[in-house]
C-alpha cells in the first residue's frame, strides 16, 4: 500500500460518522441481535448462511426470507450493515463505528506534552556539549 | 472454530489480568493452542506477567490498528521464549502453543490512540484472524474495567465470559449491571468468579449466595491470599504453586472452560 492510499484510508475512516457502536446492538430486537454477533465473529457472511442460522432457530423464533431481507436492507440503509456482492454471492459485513479519539480531553493535552517534552530533550541531546546531561524532568 | 473469551470486570483491582494469564496459561498447559489479547490499551498489564517490557515484547496491537504491521507480527511466542526463563511457572510454558498480543506500554502510544480513537472494524477483524492464523483454540481476551464500547465489542463476540468481582458492595451493583448487558448480547457461557474472599468466609455458601443474587454460576470463589500479593505479577501463580488453594481454585475454571464443547 502506497503512503498516499494508506493517508487517504485514514481520512476516510475519520471522516466516517458512519456505523453501528456496540452500544447500539442492545437496541436492537432479539433475533436481530442474534445475527449481529454471528456476522461479527464471521466478518463477512454470505446471506445464505444467515438464511441458514435463522432456519436453525426454534420455529417460533424464526422469520420469513422476506422478513429476514427487509431487516437487512433496513441495517444497510442505517450504515450498520454493508452489502458485499450480489445474486447469489451477495453477503454482509458489519460496519463498526470508529472508536472516536478525544482530541480536546486529558489525552491530546497529554500526548502534545509529551511530544513537546520528547522534542526539546531531541534538541537539548544534539546541543549539549560532550558529557553534560539533557535537562531534567519539570 | 476456536472459541473467544473475555474476561472483565466492572471495577479495576480485581485481578483481572493475572486471572486471564493464569486462565490461558493453564489451558495451554493442556495442550491447547491459546492466544491472549490485551483490549486494555489504556492501562495494559498482562505482558508483565510473562516478563515483557517495552524493548522485549516486539510489535503491539497498537502499531496494528494504526495499519502499520500484520496481526500475526503482533504475535509474542511465549512458548518459544519460556525456556530459558529464572520464574518455575512460566518456564513451565516452554514449547507450548501461547501466544500474546500486546498493547504498548509507551506513554506516547497510549496518549496517542486514546486522542486519535481506532478502528473498531480493525480491531475486530484482528481478532477473529489472529484466530485463523494461529489456529487457535481458545483466544482470551484482558479488557479494560467497566461498560465501554471496547468491553461490548469483546462481548458480543465471545462464546464464553467471566466476570470477576470481589465480595465488595461496589463490586456487587457493578457486576449486576455488566450481568444484565451480558445476557442482553446473548452471550452463550456467562459465569461469575469470585477473587479475594477472606478466609474467614465460608466459600461454599458465599457461592451459593452469589449464584443466588445474579442468576448466574461462579465458576469459582478463590481466596484472598498474601502469597499472590508476594508473587507481585512476578510469575504465572498456579503453575508456579499448583497446590496452592487459589491455583486450584483457578484450575477448577480452566476446567469449565475446557469442558465447553
Amino acid at each position: 500500500m502506497s503512503l498516499f492510499d494508506k493517508l487517504q484510508g485514514e481520512l476516510d475512516d475519520r471522516n466516517s460518522e458512519g456505523g453501528i457502536s456496540p452500544v447500539d446492538l442492545l437496541d436492537l430486537p432479539e433475533s436481530l441481535r442474534r445475527i449481529m454477533r454471528h456476522m461479527l465473529r464471521a466478518v463477512t457472511m454470505p446471506r445464505k448462511d444467515i438464511v441458514a442460522v435463522v432456519a436453525s432457530w426454534p420455529e417460533k423464533d424464526r422469520f420469513s426470507e422476506e422478513e429476514l431481507d427487509k431487516a437487512l436492507k433496513s441495517l444497510v440503509h442505517q450504515g450498520w450493515l454493508i452489502e458485499i456482492g450480489e445474486g447469489d454471492l451477495l453477503g454482509y459485513r458489519v460496519n463498526l463505528r470508529r472508536k472516536k479519539g478525544s482530541e480536546n480531553s486529558i489525552w491530546g493535552t497529554i500526548g502534545s506534552r509529551i511530544d513537546e517534552r520528547i522534542e526539546l530533550n531531541k534538541r537539548a541531546i544534539q546541543n549539549k556539549p560532550e558529557g553534560e546531561e539533557p535537562p531534567k524532568e519539570e | 472454530m476456536g472459541k473467544i473469551i473475555s474476561i472483565h470486570s466492572f471495577r479495576g483491582g480485581t485481578g483481572k489480568s493475572n486471572s486471564t494469564a493464569n486462565l490461558a496459561s493453564l489451558v495451554a498447559l493442556k495442550g491447547k493452542r491459546v492466544g491472549i489479547v490485551d483490549t486494555d490499551i489504556q492501562s495494559p498489564g498482562i505482558h508483565v506477567l510473562f516478563g515483557l517490557d517495552e524493548k522485549s515484547m516486539g510489535h503491539t496491537l497498537n502499531e496494528y490498528l494504526r495499519g502499520e504491521v500484520s496481526i500475526e507480527q503482533v504475535a509474542f511466542n511465549i512458548g518459544e521464549h519460556a525456556g530459558d526463563v529464572d520464574m518455575e511457572g512460566r518456564r513451565k510454558l516452554a514449547g507450548k502453543a501461547l501466544y500474546l498480543f500486546p498493547s504498548s506500554i509507551k506513554g506516547t502510544e497510549i496518549s496517542r490512540i486514546l486522542k486519535d480513537g481506532y478502528d473498531a472494524n480493525k480491531l475486530n477483524e484482528g481478532m477473529q484472524d489472529m484466530m485463523k492464523a494461529l489456529n487457535l483454540d481458545y483466544l482470551f481476551i484482558d479488557t479494560h474495567p467497566g461498560l465501554n464500547e471496547e468491553t461490548l465489542l469483546s462481548i458480543s463476540i465471545s462464546d464464553i465470559l467471566i466476570l470477576i468481582m470481589r465480595p465488595d458492595n461496589q463490586d456487587f451493583q457493578g457486576t449486576a449491571v455488566t450481568v444484565d448487558i451480558a445476557k442482553l448480547l446473548l452471550v452463550d457461557h456467562l459465569y461469575l468468579l469470585v477473587n479475594k474472599a477472606l478466609s474467614r468466609y465460608d466459600l461454599n455458601h458465599l457461592k451459593a449466595e452469589i449464584e443466588g443474587v445474579f442468576d448466574t454460576s461462579v465458576a469459582a470463589v478463590l481466596p484472598l491470599t498474601e502469597d499472590m500479593v508476594e508473587n507481585a505479577s512476578g510469575d504465572i501463580f498456579s503453575l508456579a504453586f499448583p497446590n496452592h488453594p487459589w491455583s486450584k481454585g483457578m484450575m477448577q475454571v480452566a476446567d469449565t472452560i475446557l469442558s465447553i464443547g
